[in-house]
């Protein structure tokens, strides 16, 4: 290997303000970069936010108004004359509920998964999966039936399992990722060291993989709180979540977009406020695999 | 103190596929015993399954006169120290110590005292109250096997524990393992793949290949009296030569013939092979330190080529090509050199082992 004396040259004053320059340069186009990114998603996020406060007038004038005195009505209207705050307690009841029966159920079976030799283990893994990938229309239908006969219709029971069709999926997929991160060595000692089984998997495995429960709960939360289909065709109008209430707003004689506006972003509060509280929680959750050990 | 046996215990996997076979071992009362052989051979599945972490799928387990088959590791008051260390990175040191002893609802002042009696037994008292992400891998296997010991384990299970640490610091991790085994005197079982390992600190020693158990003995009893082709083979290092040839015999002399040489067998050797009527295509083996080395034709000597000439330092490592194509590597003074192509002449001295082809069992044990 040769070595360029220039290589130990001592880099002239002229280069140097040049190569600053073009790090500069860099750093700037970054910025932009992100704050287009971030301009990008916010736009139809701030758009809805001020139709809210916007009378239907200002809404469906044909030029943009730009400034205008915010109006309370549409929530008043949305929420409390139509009593629409109820579906935000429904979408509530029916998040948390089919959430937490997929971590109960699906947080075991992943363990099961990533620890115990079954039979055919790997089909059966990949066949659960196949449920996630299923569209929800195709299951739409004979859910309906099955709710019916079982006279689960219009009760939280029908789209809380409903929603485990696809959260419990999730569930099982990532957290046994997450198992198989943490050696088997682990279960190993603690059950000689003293634990069963199952105190083995509660108090020496599960600690390992909070974070990761964190983000999996968190995102399914998201998915069952956006979801639209199930909460509209398999519950009453006592039981229907917020998001699938929406089109109800949409009447013969025009769409009511200001109430529209209102109750999205009265829909969407809860779910922001939950991301933003647990932030770190969701990153060390999601970069799990870069830090085992 | 226990006495540890193994009665007929086979482990079969899904599949049928077979990971130990028909093993039969008794392991003394505060021996030090080696499971030694290459990966696949079975000698972890035989550590778990005595640690009660995989189910036997048939035979007899006994901890003294205990049948332990369907206790639970918890049940069995095993210990185990592990190749990855799987300490509880949650907890720091002291709480990883501690550990198996809150499991057993001792008191605090019980637990503290045994606690540190282990730290300082393996002199990592200055690391209780540390985390143990940040510690060395030196340090991380001293505070598993300070977990181990804590409770004072009926037996003392070690899976390949020090593999993962760099050569220097394994040669003196096995020096304090046999130093800390001997003050303990618990029975132990350590599995591992290096036969240098297993040679320098156990009492005895299982080989193992393919699931079956080839040889227990002491280290030189495997070593000088190796019952199978594979046991030869494998401990030893630089390892044991192998050469195909034929049995014969003329006016009551055995003699082993290759298209190289032509060895007149010792009158002891000949002596077990009088029984022998099995195939005369044998393969001989002879270690290399047991093979002399000179320039000119001595008697019953016979020539081979140089290959390769490897000075170590304290040794010389030569290679050389018989005419039947085989490569026998020798042991020679340090000083020893000569060039590629090179004749040189070679005696065979005892012991020389000889091997059925198709069995490979030592025809000479």
């Amino acid at each position: 290997m040769s070595v360029n004396a220039q290589t130990f040259a001592p880099i002239s004053s002229g280069r140097k303000a040049a190569i600053l320059r073009s790090r500069r340069l860099v750093t700037w186009l970054s910025y932009l970069l992100t704050a287009l990114l971030v301009a990008l998603f916010l736009f139809p996020w701030l758009w809805v936010l001020s139709l809210g406060f916007k009378t239907r007038a200002e809404i469906m004038s044909p030029n943009i108004v730009w400034f205008w005195t915010p109006t309370l009505n549409n929530y008043i209207e949305v929420l409390i004359n139509k009593g629409y705050w109820r579906l935000i307690i429904n979408s509530l009841i029916v998040a948390v509920s089919a959430v937490a029966l997929c971590i109960i159920i699906g947080v075991p079976t992943a363990y099961a998964f990533s620890r115990f030799p079954i039979p055919g283990k790997e089909s059966w893994f990949y066949m659960i999966l196949t449920f996630r990938m299923a569209p929800a229309v195709v299951l739409a239908l004979p859910l309906y039936v099955l709710f019916a006969r079982a006279k689960l219709l219009g009760t939280f029971g029908a789209p809380i399992l409903a929603h485990c069709t696809f959260t419990l999926p999730f569930v099982i997929w990532l957290m046994r990722s997450f198992f198989d991160d943490i050696p088997k060595e682990i279960d190993a000692a603690a059950m000689t060291d003293g634990y069963s089984r199952w105190e083995t998997f509660l108090y020496a495995v599960l600690p390992l993989v909070k974070s990761g429960i964190v983000a999996v709960a968190l995102f399914s939360i998201i998915f069952s709180w956006n979801e639209f289909l199930y909460g509209l065709i398999l519950t009453s109008d006592a039981t229907r979540p917020v998001a699938s209430q929406i089109p109800s707003l949409i009447r013969p004689h025009g769409t009511l977009w200001g109430e529209v506006c209102a109750l999205a972003t009265t829909a969407s509060l809860p779910v922001a406020f939950l991301i933003f509280a647990l932030q770190r929680q969701l990153v060390r959750g999601l970069s799990f695999g870069a830090i085992k050990g | 103190m226990t006495v540890l046996t193994l009665k007929n215990v086979w482990k079969i996997y899904e599949g049928n596929v077979i990971g130990v076979e028909d093993l039969s071992i008794r392991v003394e009362d505060g021996e030090l015993f080696a499971l030694l052989g290459p990966s696949g051979c079975g000698k972890s599945s035989t550590l778990r399954m005595i640690a009660g972490l995989e189910k036997i799928s048939k035979g007899e387990l006994w901890f003294d006169d205990v049948l332990v088959n369907d206790l639970e590791p918890r049940e069995r008051n095993v210990a185990m120290v592990f190749e990855n260390y799987a300490l509880y990175p949650y907890l720091s040191v002291y709480e990883n110590i501690a550990f198996p002893l809150r499991l057993r609802g001792m008191s605090q002042v019980e637990i503290d005292r045994k606690v540190r009696w282990a730290a300082e037994f393996l002199g990592i008292t200055d690391l209780l109250p540390m985390r143990v992400r940040g510690l060395s891998g030196g340090q991380m296997q001293a505070v598993g096997i300070g977990r181990a010991i804590v409770r004072q384990p009926a037996v003392l299970l070690m899976d390949e524990p020090i593999s993962h640490l760099e050569a220097r610091q394994r040669a003196r991790m096995r020096e304090e393992l046999v130093d800390l085994h001997s003050q303990l005197g618990t029975t132990t079982i350590y599995v591992t793949h290096d036969q240098v390992e297993a040679m320098a600190m156990a009492h005895r020693i299982a080989v193992m290949n393919l699931g079956k158990l080839q040889q227990v003995g002491t280290p030189k009893e495997v070593y000088n009296q190796p019952h199978t082709k594979f046991v030869g083979g494998f401990i030893g290092e630089p390892p044991m030569n192998f050469a195909n040839c034929e049995l014969s015999s003329e006016n009551g002399e055995f003699y082993v013939v290759s298209p190289s040489f032509k060895v007149k067998l010792s009158p002891q050797a000949a002596a077990k092979l009088e029984n022998y009527h099995g195939d005369a295509q044998v393969q001989l083996g002879i270690r290399p330190e047991n093979i002399s080395v000179s320039m000119t034709p001595t008697e019953s000597s016979f020539a081979a080529k140089v290959y390769v000439t490897e000075p170590q330092g304290d040794r010389t490592l030569l290679s050389v090509l018989l005419d039947s194509n085989e490569l026998f590597l020798i042991e020679v003074a340090p000083d020893f050199f000569a060039p590629p192509d090179e004749t040189v002449y070679l005696k065979f001295n005892e012991p020389i082992h000889l091997f059925d082809r198709v069995e490979e069992v030592n025809l000479l044990y």
